[in-house]
């Protein structure tokens, strides 16, 4: 269904739709095979051309950093970075989100009571206050991102996932299965999680430009990608601090962080217009 | 010259025709029925008429009311005419009603909004409206919110709120399908009273063809947005000449006039019900007053090998929560479930593998019983992987595929999802999977009532020759009384959650002790012009707060005494009947 449901959002979901699907593409394949295009590494600094601006002599296409490091190359290698935190937490927030939410939901009575207040005392928590908490305490390390990260957004998926859940046990293919006498954990995921599968597909969409955003703001403050690896968030850092003498140190993954978050909102909103089912023809 | 004329009119969505090249008039006074199965264009040609069809629907030919073309026109013209001049009831006056704002408010705003009453004079018109509705106790219902109100009451309102402004034409489509047999009778009955009265032009839309030949003068048979037939009624139906037409009456006649089939006798029950009582505690509707609803108070029977129970009842007397009790699905309060002698754990899933297989259920909607995520085959497949784990997958195939051989269905629609199935076709698919548990005792709950009258004979006849092959019994949860006079041996009859009458096929119909029985078989439509109206039998309907004391039925019982409100009338046996009535002897409700 959802597999299907995504090719009709890129036939019928509008224009769009279509282009920010095709710049998360081109954004993607850029970031993986980019750094291969350039003659330059991300690392190896030039000391002789710090704060360069961009230009074609030398193949600066993005200028260079005030260590003298490609920005281009750079650019990319962070893109890279913040897409993988962000969709490697966003699966993790969705596995477990989902999971959670799809028990509780199904389970109902003092399960689902309780299950459930345990999601809205952990709301209760200051998150990013614990997060940052954390990385200080920490070795600083990128897998603690990916924790933290999921570990906020899987609540809200166990919330909608329940819901859905709570409203698909009512249908009656779910009664002939359980007369049928198949598992209630069988249930769950042979025939509640499929047709979710919709609704998560959507949501998933919108939880990457969230988990993108927490991951940039970490960064930003110092706290997230540390060097010698570093992500749009820290570039983003370093370029406020040259923001007067070198804008295009700012400017550059400013803009690719703001048209990434764009296109994954445009395709989440594609997507669930396409998922409604009052839109639905039949 | 006539009131209402259609000519030509084509309504089309992506160039899929829903209504084809359509014509037909309609005189000042008149009645005309639409007839016709579900996606026949009936609907769409009412909205059509109104200018309510949706902005990708595309639209042609004459719409002429009064000489006046109405198709493509904008609001403003439109609203020269609607309500003024032609007004429509819809099928489900749930969600025809505006829940916020009491039933009052929604009628002087059209009354104000159409100039025909001001000030004042709006709320004494709508009470008078709502009077001449026969809402009762119109002054307190001015103030009363639309869910305050039962389905009935409601479609009541919706009438009043068509007529509002004395239009010359109503149109009505399916206004009684959702409501109950007897409250069904009541709104028709209020319909003709109406007509008679003010001699406005009725346009009935319904897939029930007895609703017509009770309240049609000309009727119109629509097939795939093309109408193949019109006429007089008692033309039509004396002497059809097209093919749909007549497999349409044929339908409607096997319903009616099935010849009752012998009665299974056997001593061992395959199937004993023993007291069940079921109530639901529900805290969330406690301030709306239903503190318990649904619930099953006291029921027993039994169900023979090769016999089909019907039971019957309206919406709300408990038969769907009794089936679900005897599938395991719904835990009861008290009382026991015996299968073949052995008593049956509460809960399908703490019976065992064997007990389990042995009591299916099919469901009301057949597209919601099928896991919309599998195909036919993963469907069909899962009992058969499930208690015989053992099974090859080729083993397993080759049985899926028997199985929907015996149904009816090809092989071709393995790999189909439910929704590209028909719902005839979705239905067989969920016969098979129980069958192929090779069940003892089959609970269908209103399996035929989502069906067009051609899909429901069909699964009818299939559910009857499933039975005598494999002498499966059948207990069958319906409303509909057609339905139960073709299938069914022995009948029991349901009121809030009580037995009335458990009573032979043959002689429930012949003979009715209860004077519910006697309510519902006089409320049901027959597929008749020839036989006229029918007076109605039974006022009110099913309370929605509280239980009456003593006998449920004695607000409603024309026969009811003082002892009826009192006591509680047990079930007790005469002439082989079982009858819950205090006055079942000295009665004769022939």
């Amino acid at each position: 269904m959802s597999a299907g449901a995504i090719a009709v959002t890129f036939r019928g979901g509008g224009a769009a739709v279509r282009v920010s699907a095709g710049i998360l593409l081109l954004v993607a394949a850029m970031a993986l095979a980019g750094p291969l295009l350039s003659p330059h590494d991300s690392l190896s600094m030039d000391l002789e051309q710090r704060l360069g601006p961009p230009t074609l002599q030398g193949v600066r296409l993005f200028g260079t950093d005030d260590l003298g490091r490609d920005l281009f190359v750079r650019t990319l290698s962070g893109t890279r970075v913040t897409l993988l935190v962000a969709i490697v937490a966003s699966f993790v927030s969705l596995s477990i989100g989902v999971a959670y939410g799809a028990i509780a939901g199904y389970a109902g009575g003092k399960t689902d009571a309780v299950m459930m207040r345990m999601v809205d005392a952990l709301y209760a928590l200051p998150f990013m206050f614990l997060v940052i908490l954390l990385m200080v305490a920490f070795e600083r390390n990128f897998l603690l991102i990916f924790v933290a990260i999921g570990a906020i957004n899987w609540l809200d998926m166990a919330r909608i996932v329940r819901g859905q859940t709570l409203s698909l046990k009512q249908r009656e293919f779910v009664d002939a299965a359980r007369l049928i006498g198949v598992p209630p954990i069988v249930v769950v995921f042979r025939h509640i999680l499929p047709n979710l599968l919709g609704v998560v597909a959507v949501y998933a969409t919108l939880t990457i430009p969230q988990a993108i955003l927490v991951e940039s703001f970490l960064s930003f403050l110092g706290l997230g990608v540390q060097e010698p690896r570093t992500s749009l968030g820290a570039l983003i850092n370093d370029g406020v601090a040259h923001m007067e003498s070198a804008p295009w140190m700012l400017l550059i993954p400013a803009t690719l962080l703001a048209i990434v978050l764009m296109s994954f909102n445009f395709l989440g909103d594609g997507l669930r217009d396409v998922l409604d089912p009052r839109r639905r023809e039949r | 010259m006539s009131l209402l004329e259609v000519a030509g009119l084509t309504i089309a969505y992506a160039g899929a025709p829903a209504v084809d090249n359509l014509s037909f008039s309609l005189n000042p006074g008149e009645s005309l029925g639409i007839a016709g199965e579900s996606g026949s264009g009936k609907t769409q040609t009412a909205l059509g008429i109104m200018g309510l069809l949706p902005a990708n629907a595309h639209a042609q030919g004459r719409v002429l009311f009064d000489g006046a073309d109405l198709l493509g026109k904008p609001q403003d013209v439109l609203n020269r005419f609607r309500a003024r001049r032609m007004a429509m009831v819809f099928q489900d006056p749930k969600m025809a009603l505006n829940p916020y704002l009491q039933v009052g408010e929604q009628l002087t705003r059209v009354l104000r909004e159409h100039r025909v009453a001001r000030g004042k004079d709006a709320p004494m018109r709508a009470i008078e409206m709502l009077r001449r509705v026969r809402l009762p106790d119109p002054e307190r219902r001015y103030r009363a919110w639309p869910h305050q109100l039962s389905g009935g009451m409601r479609q009541r309102v919706m009438i009043a709120l068509a007529l509002a402004c004395e239009p010359e034409l109503l149109i009505a489509d399916e206004p009684t399908t959702a409501l109950d047999v007897t409250v069904q009778a009541q709104v028709l009955a209020l319909l003709q009273e109406i007509r008679a009265r003010t001699g406005i032009a009725l346009l009935l839309i319904t897939h029930d063809l007895g609703v017509i030949a009770e309240n049609c003068e000309r009727m119109l048979v629509m097939h795939h947005g093309r109408g193949v037939e019109q006429g007089l009624t008692a033309e039509v139906f004396a002497h059809p000449t097209e093919q749909v037409t007549k497999a349409m009456l044929a339908a409607a006649r096997r319903l009616d006039d099935a010849p009752p089939r012998s009665v299974a006798n056997s001593s061992v029950p395959v199937l004993s019900v023993d007291s069940i009582r079921v109530t639901f505690h529900d805290a969330r509707w406690a301030w709306h007053g239903h503190m318990s609803h649904g619930a099953v108070r006291a029921v027993s029977f039994t169900v023979g090998p090769g016999e089909t129970l019907a039971v019957v009842g309206e919406s709300g007397c408990g038969k769907t929560t009794l089936a679900r009790v005897i599938a395991g699905l719904v835990r009861a309060d008290s009382g026991t479930v015996h299968l073949c002698g052995k008593p049956l754990a509460a809960d399908a899933r703490s019976r065992p593998a064997d007990e389990r297989r042995r009591v299916q259920m099919v469901f009301q909607d057949p597209v919601a019983s099928l896991d919309p995520a599998m195909k036919v085959t993963a469907i069909a497949g899962e009992p058969v992987a499930l208690h015989e784990p053992g099974l090859g997958r080729a083993a397993c195939r080759d049985r899926i595929v028997a199985m929907l051989a015996r149904v009816g269905l090809d092989a071709s629609l393995l790999q189909r999802f439910p929704h590209e199935l028909s719902g005839g076709q979705a239905q067989r698919v969920a016969i098979a999977r129980a069958l192929l548990l090779d069940p003892k005792v089959l609970i269908c709950d209103e399996a035929v009532a989502a069906l067009d009258g051609t899909a429901r004979i069909s699964i009818l006849d299939l559910l009857q020759n499933e039975q005598q092959r494999s002498g499966l019994s059948l207990v069958f949860i319906t409303h509909d009384l057609a339905v139960v006079r073709r299938i069914s041996h022995r009948i029991l009859v349901m009121y809030m959650g009580r037995v009335c009458e458990v009573s032979g096929n043959d002689t429930l119909f012949r003979r009715p002790r209860h004077p519910y029985t006697r309510a519902l078989i006089n409320s049901m439509p027959i597929a008749d012009p020839a036989r006229g109206p029918r007076p109605v039998q039974l006022s009110g309907e099913v309370t929605l707060r509280g239980i009456p004391s003593g006998c449920p039925f004695h607000p409603r019982c024309e026969y009811a005494v003082a002892r009826c409100a009192e006591e509680t009338p047990e079930p007790r046996t005469i002439d082989g009947v079982d009858v819950a009535c205090h006055r079942a002897e000295e009665l004769d409700l022939r």
